[in-house]
């Protein structure tokens, strides 16, 4: 199989702009979480932002770069920078809950 | 005699399609050495970051204070002026895909502005923390702080010489390639801004 039967499934200039649209609305709405200082976002916040992390990552593979023309590819990227994400949520979850208690 | 066609040998089989791997390197866009070099940029990444966030276990009052330091705004700003940059590298693929090279090299250049508007600001950041005497020795925050930001801003650097040379020759492997780069670099920063600046702000 060559490289040019491999179907373009490349996003068009519209879905270009949508990604960017929703990258820089999860964006803008991380910040507005970080300015919230409340009891419960102590330990929610670190998850939040986790899963916008997760989901800014995931526009970028699918869309910018292109992965949804390959799949194992997409999904080993997206594995690592969860297991990435997930284990430095985690550890500030840690240090927060000994924070308050 | 075998009653086997001295022919049969020659029988040319049809050939069939084989099934591409799920994982063939020829699936991804661009040179399949960028990817080798995207996956372990974040590997290494990911090791500095989890370093940084289990250093906060040791260090949870450091971290706080040092947090109160950052200029958040500013980085939501530079995030938001990395992801427009990634926007019109994705549309000099396609432009370059088009054949269009004027509209893809307009693309590339407004990317490249961009990148040089994000490292503008993060210079201006760090003289911010220099001139309130925070540098790379004052505690472990900061030291992971510059590590990590300074390795991205490299990574920034090498990634506009990169957009300068497919701006040159924007053949469409070209284009795919440098481009993937470019999009690392956004993909790392859009990791690495939330860990530094915006966790455990509210804590």
């Amino acid at each position: 199989m060559d490289r040019d039967d491999i179907v373009d499934q490349k996003p068009s200039s519209g879905d270009l702009v949508k990604a960017w649209g929703v990258l820089v609305v999860l964006t803008l709405a991380g910040y507005g979480l970080s300015l919230i200082n409340t009891a419960l976002l102590a330990y929610t916040g670190p998850v939040v932002i986790a899963a916008l992390i997760l989901f800014k990552t995931r526009i970028i593979l699918r869309s910018y770069l292109g992965l949804t023309r390959c799949p194992a590819w997409l999904s080993l990227l997206s594995t690592m920078i969860t297991a990435i994400t997930v284990v430095c949520a985690g550890l500030l979850m840690v240090v927060i809950y000994g924070n308050l208690h | 005699m075998t009653g086997i066609s001295q022919y049969d040998d020659e029988r040319v089989e049809p050939e069939r399609p084989v099934p591409m791997s799920p994982w063939a390197l020829e699936r991804l866009p661009g040179d399949p050495m960028m990817w080798i070099l995207i996956t372990s940029e974040i590997l290494v990444f990911g090791g500095a970051l989890w370093a940084f966030a289990g250093s906060e276990l040791l260090n949870p009052e450091i971290y706080r204070e040092a947090r109160s330091h950052l200029n958040v705004p500013l980085a939501t700003f530079n995030t938001l002026i990395l992801l427009t940059s990634g926007l019109f590298a994705a549309f000099a693929v396609r432009f370059g895909k088009a054949g269009n090279t004027a509209k893809t090299r307009l693309s590339l250049l407004s990317a490249g502005l961009l990148g040089v508007l994000f490292m503008a600001l993060k210079i201006y950041e760090y003289s911010e923390k220099l001139a309130l005497g925070l540098d790379i020795e004052t505690n472990t925050f900061y030291t992971l702080y510059y590590l990590v930001t300074g390795f991205h801003l490299a990574h920034v650097i090498f990634g506009l010489i990169i957009l300068g040379i497919i701006a040159a020759w924007p053949s469409e492997d070209n284009l795919e390639s440098g481009t993937a780069f470019w999009h690392m670099v956004d993909l790392i920063w859009v990791i690495i801004f939330p860990i530094f600046y915006l966790m455990g702000q509210g804590a």
